[in-house]
């Protein structure tokens, strides 16, 4: 019999509500994740002990992982967060079986990449050897895997894996090179670390398979899902590259010099940044923390309170309770990292010498932990949007960032050495402070978002 | 939000313009979808061959429109108006709070079940003078979300806010997709239902001032209702919070059966006609509040000279009962079986036929056979399949109709015609075909039987009264053959809807409101 009005019920009753987040705990660890390994691994690198290793060869070792670690983070991004997204969402389908192909399709998606972007640049390096450029080529496809790697572990939530993986790799690493460095150089150095993330990525991939155990198979619906996320697969890219720009940028300011021909990198600057990060590492660890814990209950709740029919005073309620969470998380993060930021900027001139830090990296320090500070406000209000899936904002706000610490740090390199750090800081400081305006906001209507600009995203 | 598809006979634009003698508007029937509503408006298509329509057909989305019915050269233009369509659209923001809170209003009337003609007017009003392109921009604004929030503290603050804001966003979608499309120029607007066509036809009758008549097949509301009780994504009733009474829905059905009710009663208003194809159906039509000055009757017809030429012509053959219908539940194809095992125990020789496709529900045929194998009447009982009713007709003494839900079934005119009386239950209009309406001048006498839904005794007892008597099978099919020519002609009937077009298409233009002014 005629009549349409119920035809309608099966496109809309239920409507498209994002609770495919069940498993989506990617926030924390794919924002802090892979920030928090860099500033290890590189550290790891400065207790490799040098014993009859030219300073000229650990310094081309410690460059070329540099170069790695940024761009193959950069790169592979988009690729990270859209497979970690695939599979937070099978998961929530129960469709354990689709999983194991987002892992190998990530994969393989960095070994291409790998081989359009590492092959050809250091191929043709004149400067390095053909063992290094070898090895250099291998240690960015393994970086590279690695980053990809953990998209089932973030699924499961085996971050203990990750750790003991991460640990033993370094580990190894670190030995590695040693042994290998005063024989084989550069080469040696790059492929006794390459032992140690091949460990990793083995470590990883291995468990990972171990608890998916369905074997691959082609899923077409992969590249469908992959084109829905466009704006996720770019806020990827934005979001580590603004993390790099101003590092960029400083590697063909004036100061510039080419340890290696093709890879100009400012010391001065590398140095005091890598220090400056190894400042926020408390903080890093709280917002994993954080995220982890607290952050996706609070929003799965009020998911599930929507679907189980609660009327919308129990729904407001539940989103003031999210309101609240982030709103005192916030607090605990600025009480513990915030004296530890100051502290660093008191001490700085005390402070650098003993970490192996030039006097006239002490301002690039100080501008670079104030920086670091207000970076890491801006990734712990992305993390609260990604999981209420409001991904067109996170993109906007990464989009904005990264603009913006490209223009002001152009303007830094204008204005002369002296001035070096203050784009980064003043960028930060600027992007933060919009973002929480943009949470404040949020938040006293979460629903209308939830339920009207969230259903337009998800189309 | 209305898009004529490719593949129609006047490609050309300028039929669409062209005013039309009949604006026919259909919501999930024709052309998209095949069924009896489908065919009756076919067939009223080609019955009215020298009059121009159009027709407005409403659908769910684009997705898996194609034609099922070859489009008849007198019909000008198909124009499809989406309930629930994914368009862009385009929303200043002021224009938008400028419409949601003209609709405020009517909408909370049609949710509460007051609405009347006056909400109509009101819709009317806020859509033809907003510049608003209703689309995915209009729908997921601010305004509309304040709008529905508003609209659920005021009616159902206690229901689950999730199904009351999806509800509410496809009713609007619906509603404002019926208030913003084009309205094809006629002179008189027919709709086959009530629901999103039957505003329709009340916009035509506001807007356009034209004369819009309803014809109903089913009632509408009453299909909808069934749905709504069963549908489970509506939560159990016990599960809705019971509210105080008052004027706010205690759970979302009553919300939805209220608005469709509202729907109905706006529909009513508008039309200078109700029409319906029998009286079981006129009275829910005046429950729902048709003005009992505008309802007539004007049932489905057959053509007489089908048939013709079939009489009974056998004379020492088995006495045989035809069932003509799909095996399927509804048809109660059990009754019958165990009827056709009653009946035996008079009738030793008894031929009982089932005439009608066993393929749509596999599973309850099966049972069917196998219940005839267990009362030990399976020599009796052929199933035939899908068959031409011609080729049987001729050595069939009484058709039976065993349904527990009908319409106006086609077979009991096919059997009128024929000659051949009718047992059947008491469903839709069998009663009316078979033994005649309560006032109905003069009275012409019985032209079958009408027995108890599912009784098995009261079926066979109809039956051996008229196999065993001759006479008695004679004077009921003479009878109903009567009946049915004088009252269901299809001859007659079109021309009934024909001077229906003429005089109310005649009519003066009243009461206009302008569309697309500042």
């Amino acid at each position: 019999m005629a009549g349409v009005g119920f035809a309608l019920r099966k496109l809309v009753s239920r409507g498209d509500l994002p609770s495919q987040i069940g498993g989506y705990l990617l926030a924390g660890f794919i924002t802090a994740g892979p920030w928090l390994f860099t500033i290890l691994a590189l550290a790891a690198t400065n207790m490799v002990v040098a014993m009859g290793i030219d300073a000229a060869q650990i310094g081309q070792f410690r460059l070329i992982l540099i170069y790695n670690f940024a761009i193959s983070l950069v790169a592979t991004g988009p690729i990270v967060i859209v497979t970690t997204r695939y599979v937070a969402d099978r998961v929530y389908l129960r469709r354990f079986d689709e999983v194991p192909a987002a892992l190998w399709y990530g994969l393989i998606a960095a070994w291409l990449l790998s081989l359009v972007v590492a092959l050809p640049f250091y191929l043709l390096n004149p400067e390095l050897s053909p063992a290094t450029r070898l090895a250099a080529f291998m240690n960015f496809t393994l970086v590279s895997s690695v980053w990809c790697s953990g998209v089932l572990l973030s699924a499961l939530r085996g971050y203990g894996i990750y750790a003991v993986a991460f640990c033993a790799g370094m580990a190894l690493a670190m030995i590695g090179s040693s042994a290998l460095g005063p024989s084989f150089g550069t080469a040696g150095l790059l492929q006794g670390f390459n032992l140690g993330l091949a460990v990793i990525v083995f470590v990883v991939v291995g468990r990972s398979l171990a608890e998916f155990e369905y074997p691959f198979q082609f899923q077409r619906g992969f590249w469908m899902s992959a084109r829905k996320y466009w704006d996720l697969a770019l806020y990827g890219l934005f979001a580590a590259g603004a993390t790099w720009i101003d590092k960029w940028m400083m590697w063909f300011a004036p100061e510039s010099r080419s340890f290696v021909v093709f890879m100009p990198s400012q010391t001065n600057y590398d140095y005091a940044m890598f220090l400056v990060y190894l400042t926020i590492i408390p903080g890093l660890t709280m917002l994993l923390v954080f995220v982890e814990t607290g952050l996706q209950e609070c929003v799965q709740r009020y998911y599930d309170v929507i679907e189980s029919g609660a009327d919308l005073s129990t729904i407001n309620a539940e989103a003031q309770g999210i309101n609240r969470f982030w709103g005192d998380a916030l607090r605990k993060l600025v009480l513990v990292q915030g004296p530890i930021t100051l502290a660093c900027i008191l001490g700085a001139s005390s402070l650098l010498p003993l970490l192996g830090a030039l006097h006239s990296q002490t301002g690039i320090f100080r501008l670079g932990v104030l920086g670091a500070f207000f970076h890491l406000l801006i990734l712990f209000m992305t993390a609260v949007f990604i999981y209420l899936d409001l991904r067109r904002i996170v993109l906007r706000i990464h989009v904005a960032l990264l603009l913006l610490n490209a223009a002001l740090t152009a303007v830094t390199i204008g204005l002369g050495f002296a001035y070096y750090g203050l784009g980064y800081f003043l960028s930060t400081m600027v992007i933060a402070l919009v973002t929480v305006g943009v949470a404040v906001r949020v938040f006293r209507q979460l629903p209308y978002y939830t339920f009207m600009v969230n259903n337009a995203t998800n189309r | 939000m209305s898009h004529p598809l490719p593949s129609e006979p006047s490609a050309n634009v300028r039929a669409q313009y062209e005013t039309a003698d009949v604006c026919l508007i259909v919501e999930g029937a024709y052309p998209y979808v095949a069924g009896g509503v489908s065919s009756w408006i076919d067939q009223l298509l080609r019955a009215h061959s020298e009059l121009r329509f159009h027709i407005l057909a409403l659908a769910p989305t684009r997705a898996g429109i194609a034609l099922r019915y070859e489009i008849p050269g007198n019909v000008a233009s198909v124009r499809y108006v989406f309930l629930a369509d994914d368009v862009p659209g385009d929303a200043r923001a002021r224009e938008v709070a400028a419409l949601c809170a003209a609709i405020e209003g009517p909408l909370t009337a049609i949710q509460r079940g007051t609405a009347g003609i006056k909400e109509m007017n009101q819709l009317v009003g806020a859509t033809a003078t907003s510049r608003v392109t209703v689309g995915r921009d209009f729908l997921e604004s601010r305004a509309i979300w304040e709008l529905i929030v508003r609209m659920y503290q005021a009616l159902a603050p206690t229901t689950s806010f999730s199904a009351y804001f999806w509800s509410c966003k496809a009713m609007l979608s619906a509603l404002l997709a019926v208030m913003s499309a084009r309205l094809p120029p006629a002179k008189v607007y027919h709709t086959i239902s009530t629901g999103y066509a039957g505003l329709a036809a009340a916009r035509a009758r506001v807007e356009a001032g034209r004369p819009a008549i309803v014809t109903e097949h089913g009632i509408y509301a009453n299909e909808r209702r069934i749905e709504l009780l069963l549908a489970d994504w509506l939560g159990s009733d016990s599960e809705a919070m019971v509210y105080k009474a008052g004027e706010r829905n205690s759970s979302l059905r009553d919300m939805w059966i209220a608005s469709f009710a509202s729907y109905t009663k706006i529909c009513y208003s508008a039309c200078d006609k109700i029409i319906t194809l029998y009286e079981g159906n006129q009275k829910f039509q005046l429950r729902d509040g048709a003005e009992p000055s505008k309802t007539i009757i004007i049932p489905n017809g057959i053509d007489p000279e089908r048939f013709r030429s079939v009489h009974s012509s056998h004379a020492n053959s088995r006495p045989t009962i035809g069932l003509i219908g799909r095996v399927v539940p509804i048809k109660d194809i059990k009754t019958y079986v165990r009827a056709c095992n009653v009946l035996r125990q008079s009738f030793p020789d008894l031929r009982a036929l089932v005439m009608g496709p066993t393929d749509e529900d596999g599973e309850y045929y099966e049972e069917c056979v196998l219940l005839a194998r267990q009362l030990g009447c399976e020599d009796a009982i052929e199933f035939t399949g899908k068959v031409n009713i011609g080729d049987y007709l001729g050595s069939i003494d009484v058709v039976v109709l065993t349904s527990l839900s009908e319409a106006q079934p086609l077979v009991v005119l096919e059997a009128g015609v024929a000659e051949i009386p009718v047992v059947s239950t008491d469903v839709g209009a069998c009663r009316e075909m078979i033994l005649g309406c309560r006032d109905e001048k003069p009275r012409l006498g019985p032209g079958g039987d009408i027995t108890a839904l599912a009784s098995p005794a009261a079926t066979a007892a109809a039956l051996a009264r008229l196999l065993g008597d001759a006479q008695l099978r004679r004077q009921c099919g003479v009878t109903l053959r009567q009946r049915v020519l004088r009252d269901y002609d299809k001859k007659q009937l079109d021309q009934r809807y024909r001077e229906l077009y003429d005089q109310l298409g005649a009519m003066p233009d009243r009461r206009r409101i302008r569309s697309g002014g500042g």
